[in-house]
């Protein structure tokens, strides 16, 4: 529309379109905000309304003309629009100010994110950063008369495809490889839209030279030029989809399914070996003592010692044994979940209730700052054994001594957060993509399986855990799970 | 260290069932030290050189097969045997290439043992 504008055959035909495009402009800044407190979990209908009403106002006033224009025919050829009346000024105050604050949310939203999440506003913050700054520039700087080339709009194209092309198939991968994909596909789209330029230039004076400007005829060129261009965009559009990312976006979709369930599947390969490998550890080791004890049994019966040997070592290795089986049992089946409204920090205190000892023995500090009304949904004896397990690692990990905190608060998004921070030995780098893995550990006691029942019942609850750590410094927890009004 | 007239055979095992284990199987034969991981090895090997060392691979503070490279550049001769719950072809290869003498795994048969720690405290 902004094309059309610039390049409207004379004055009045360009005042009409630009009254148009400015309609549109002024009402995509609340739309943008309203996008992004909704996708981010945000609550601000008040602020929302107050934009809706000011963007109103200013179509309204656009309409029965109080903006005043003021065109400029300049350098370029183009139709340029000049601020002369004040309200244009007050607009576009108005506009950037929505702009920036609903950018602003949105790189709020990054924090408390879980990291799927922040990679998905990552994506959108900068599409939408390229699309805002493009599309603002070419619009409100002629009006202050910085005359930039109507070219400049192109680069509202990168926006859309940005996040078109980062949700269809790079959805989690790196924003550079996305970024340079969404450049070629933009630029290639864009000799599109040069040619229904070019045609509507061509016809637009032709109709002038034969009969005479009227507005409707330019309306009527666009649409034949979008109709018989229509064949030609498809075809151009299957060349890129083809040449570029291999498929069409229906394509696309079932490929990233495919990929999808693929990667699960691999996953669970990965996970039943892993199972196996640290189960036929874990099973041996006490299978060898109990099979020696009883191969000497019939020797040495008669010795004292061994006999007091017998019986604590061989016993102690079947409820080992015993206990690798029951731990197990719960984390490939865990029982069925008793989902009740929960007040997270009451169950944060009564977990803590129970660590009391292990933190003045271990000399560790508690802090807590609970969101008292911060309710989840989820079952209290499950959650219970997740949260122990968690603390446990936390105080196993600061055996002279640390800070502990532990937090839950009710995020935007209708997620509790709740966190545990210690000021641990921390994990390395290298073992974090490993520790949900069962019979995973590097500690001298335990058989690996307490964080893969963490990670079990959290997901079963429909929640997320992240860990963030860093050796010497310690580690973070964070739980989210779905919170209850 | 008292004087023993038996080969000095180094146990180096986390779990107290399988020390003992070991200790039902060779200790009339022969004078049995223990090391609870890799590190304590490290420091009883500093003191004195046994005829034969066991050593489990899955163990906390240092890898079992760590402790192989560091041993073998203290004591490149000292036979070591490989004992270990983790059955894996691989493994097994990389602890032979690493220098060991043996790779025998969990649970192991009693005369086994006492056949290979006898023929290579021999040599």
């Amino acid at each position: 529309m902004y094309l059309i504008a610039l390049a409207g055959p004379n004055k009045q035909s360009a005042e009409i379109y630009w009254a148009v495009a400015n309609s549109g402009g002024m009402i995509l800044a609340p739309a943008f905000l309203h996008f992004v407190i909704n996708f981010c979990g945000y609550k601000r209908p008040l602020v929302l309304k107050t934009a809706y009403a000011f963007a109103i106002v200013f179509v309204l006033l656009t309409m029965i003309g109080k903006m005043d224009f003021s065109l400029r025919f300049v350098k370029y050829g183009f139709y340029y629009a000049s601020a002369h009346a004040p309200l244009y000024h007050a607009e576009a105050m108005l506009w950037i100010l929505i702009v920036l604050y609903g950018h602003w949310l949105l790189f709020s939203a990054i924090k408390g994110a879980d990291r799927e999440k922040q990679i998905q506003i990552r994506y959108l913050a900068v599409a939408m950063l390229i699309g805002f700054v493009s599309g603002g520039t070419s619009h409100w700087l002629y009006v202050y008369r910085v005359d930039l080339h109507p070219a400049w709009n192109i680069f509202i194209a990168v926006y859309c495809l940005l996040v078109t092309y980062s949700i269809f198939r790079h959805k989690l991968l790196g924003l550079d490889f996305v970024i340079r994909k969404g450049l070629a596909y933009s630029l290639l789209l864009s000799i599109i839209t040069f040619f229904y330029f070019l045609v509507l230039v061509i016809l637009e004076n032709v109709f002038q030279k034969s009969v005479g400007y009227q507005p409707v005829y330019s309306i009527s060129v666009l649409a034949m030029a979008i109709l018989l261009g229509e064949p030609l965009r498809v075809k151009i559009q299957h060349i890129i989809d083809y040449s570029f990312f291999k498929g069409d976006v229906k394509s696309l979709s079932a490929e990233r399914e495919l990929l999808h369930n693929e990667i699960v599947k691999q996953d669970r390969m990965k996970a039943v070996a892993t199972l196996a490998a640290g189960m036929a550890h874990e099973i041996k080791n006490p299978l060898t003592s109990i099979k020696t004890f009883a191969e000497y049994l019939p020797i040495k019966y008669d010795d004292p010692e061994f006999r007091k040997k017998f019986s604590r070592i061989v016993v102690d290795e079947v409820d080992r044994v015993n206990n690798i089986v029951k731990q197990l049992l719960e984390f490939s089946k865990p029982s069925e979940l008793q989902v009740r409204p929960i007040l997270a920090s009451d169950l944060l205190d009564q977990t803590l209730s129970l660590l009391s000892n292990n933190l003045l023995e271990n000399g560790i500090e508690l802090t807590k700052h609970f969101d008292v009304y911060a309710m989840i949904q989820g079952d209290k004896n499950q959650l219970k054994q997740a949260f122990l397990n968690l603390l446990l690692n936390g105080t196993q990990s600061m055996k002279s001594g640390g800070n502990l905190t532990v937090s839950c608060v009710t995020q935007p998004n209708d997620l509790v957060r709740i966190s545990f921070v210690d000021s641990g030995c921390g994990i390395p780098k290298e073992n974090l993509p490993h520790i949900f893995d069962p019979f995973y550990t590097t500690r001298e006691e335990g058989t690996g399986l307490g964080l893969a029942i963490v990670h079990s019942i959290i997901t079963k609850h429909g929640g997320k855990i992240e860990i963030q750590s860093e050796v010497g410094k310690g580690t973070t927890v964070n739980v989210f799970l779905k919170s209850r009004d | 260290m008292p004087k023993s007239t038996k080969p000095v055979v180094l146990i180096c095992d986390d779990e107290e069932g399988i020390r003992e284990s070991f200790k039902l199987i060779l200790e009339d034969l022969y004078d049995l030290r223990f090391a609870n991981n890799g590190l304590e090895a490290l420091e009883l090997l500093k003191s004195f050189t046994p005829s034969l060392m066991l050593l489990d691979i899955k163990m906390p503070k240092m890898h079992g097969m760590e402790i192989l490279k560091r041993v073998k550049q203290l004591k490149p001769k000292l036979p070591i045997i490989i004992v270990t719950g983790y059955q894996s072809v691989e493994m097994a290869q990389e602890a032979l290439k690493l220098g060991a003498a043996d790779y025998i795994p969990k649970p192991f048969e009693t005369r086994q043992i006492q056949k290979v720690v006898a023929s290579l405290c021999r040599q």
